[in-house]
């Protein structure tokens, strides 16, 4: 078994690990434990939210060195469980190389489930409208909004803006059909639908991950993901605040 | 009746926020993370007596977040797979929202301290988490005797 086959598979899992939004403290010690699972001596890990790199010395003495850097990185919760079983298995050496090599292929050739996630939306802006005092009337609408939620973050993915300007977009999106249908009559508490939307998207993977980076020692990655959500918190409100003004709300 | 409506829809949105998070395959995952949230909203709503928002978030967030950790130990799964899913009924989406209304209606008094009770609240979701995932670690390391020497 070739060792740096063997490292390349390990880059691999810590790429996918960060990409599909594990915390920090995560991808360090699960390269560290794979790689001390394959009695490699000196190893040093260091992990950012957008960056990792590894060193360490082969059993023979070489020294080996690789870094990565993940440009867009997307939670996937799915994805975050198969990989910490994968992390397990590894460290336990309980699979061959071309074991490690499918399973790393199942799941990047993974495809999404489009219709589940456009149901998510729909779902959840229509449930979270009812939860902030919404009525039946209320409800459908937030689902409609929900829906062209869907396509318009879709477009936006698509076309790869930064995640400020797409939540305040987003944001603004909803805003300004809120208060078209309330102006219509359609809806009584503009406050419900647009406070159900916009719960899909306030930051709260980005907080929650970043207190756990805290936690975990990673201070520096911790306050780069808090300033995330700060941002993010704050083009949502900017971008309602826009449309509030335009439309005299 | 209403307050069992509310826990319902809290139910049910978290769902659908695991579809949106990509929860396909392990749909236990999913129920365990929505009835998190909905038991965390309880929790709020029950400390209703208390009148204090923050006690009230960070009493049912430490509570969804321990209970995260204990599945996440008994389903050998990731932590932040339940707390991602069960900490949106908390999040103070009707904060930031009042607070950008209060600030075009030009209510100042009102804008600051709605945004001050915003920030409030996002800072107690931040402490339960926090105890809770320290207490935890703790905890494991005192299972597992793994006592660090001072240096």
């Amino acid at each position: 078994m070739n060792e740096v086959e063997i490292l390349d598979t390990i880059n691999e899992i810590g790429f996918l690990l960060l990409k599909h939004g594990a915390e920090i403290y995560r991808v360090e010690e699960s390269i560290k434990r794979m790689c001390e699972a394959y009695y490699f001596k000196d190893i040093e890990v260091f992990a950012l939210p957008t960056y990792f790199t590894i060193s360490l010395k082969l059993t023979d003495g070489t020294p080996y060195h690789s870094s990565k850097v993940i440009h867009s990185s997307h939670i996937h919760l799915d994805h975050l469980h198969e990989l910490n079983q994968l992390v397990r298995e590894v460290s336990n050496q309980q699979l061959t190389y071309h074991e490690i090599k499918d399973s790393i292929d199942s799941i990047k050739n993974d495809q999404l489930d489009l219709p589940l996630i456009l149901f998510g939306y729909i779902f959840s802006s229509a449930m979270f409208c009812v939860f902030f005092g919404g009525g039946i009337n209320e409800m459908i609408v937030a689902g409609l909004i929900g829906f062209v939620l869907y396509y318009v973050v879709l477009a936006m993915e698509a076309v790869a803006i930064n995640s400020i300007v797409r939540t305040m977009i987003s944001s603004m999106m909803i805003a300004t059909l809120a208060i078209i249908s309330f102006k219509f009559g359609l809806i009584e508490k503009m406050d419900a639908t647009i406070i159900g939307c916009l719960m899909i998207l306030t930051p709260g993977i980005a907080i929650t991950n970043s207190l756990r980076d805290m936690i975990g020692g990673n201070l520096v990655s911790g306050t780069m993901r808090l300033v995330e959500a700060i941002l993010i918190a704050s083009s949502i409100a900017i971008g309602v605040g826009i449309v509030m003004v335009i439309g005299g709300a | 009746m209403t307050i069992f409506i509310h826990c319902l829809a809290a139910f049910f949105g978290c769902l659908g926020f695991s579809f949106i998070f990509r929860v396909f395959k392990n749909m236990h995952f999913a129920f365990i993370g929505s009835g998190l949230g909905a038991l965390g909203y309880f929790i709020y709503v029950c400390l209703d007596f208390t009148n204090n928002v923050y006690l009230q978030t960070f009493i049912g967030m430490l509570v969804v977040a321990l209970l995260s950790e204990m599945f996440a130990r008994i389903l050998k799964a990731p932590a932040t797979i339940f707390i991602v899913i069960g900490c949106f009924p908390l999040v103070p989406g009707s904060g930031i929202y009042n607070t950008m209304f209060y600030a075009v209606q030009g209510y100042d008094i009102l804008f600051i301290s709605s945004l001050l009770q915003t920030l409030g609240i996002s800072m107690s979701i931040a402490l339960g988490i926090l105890i809770s995932s320290t207490s935890l670690q703790v905890y494991k390391r005192i299972k597992n005797h793994e006592f660090e020497k001072s240096e």
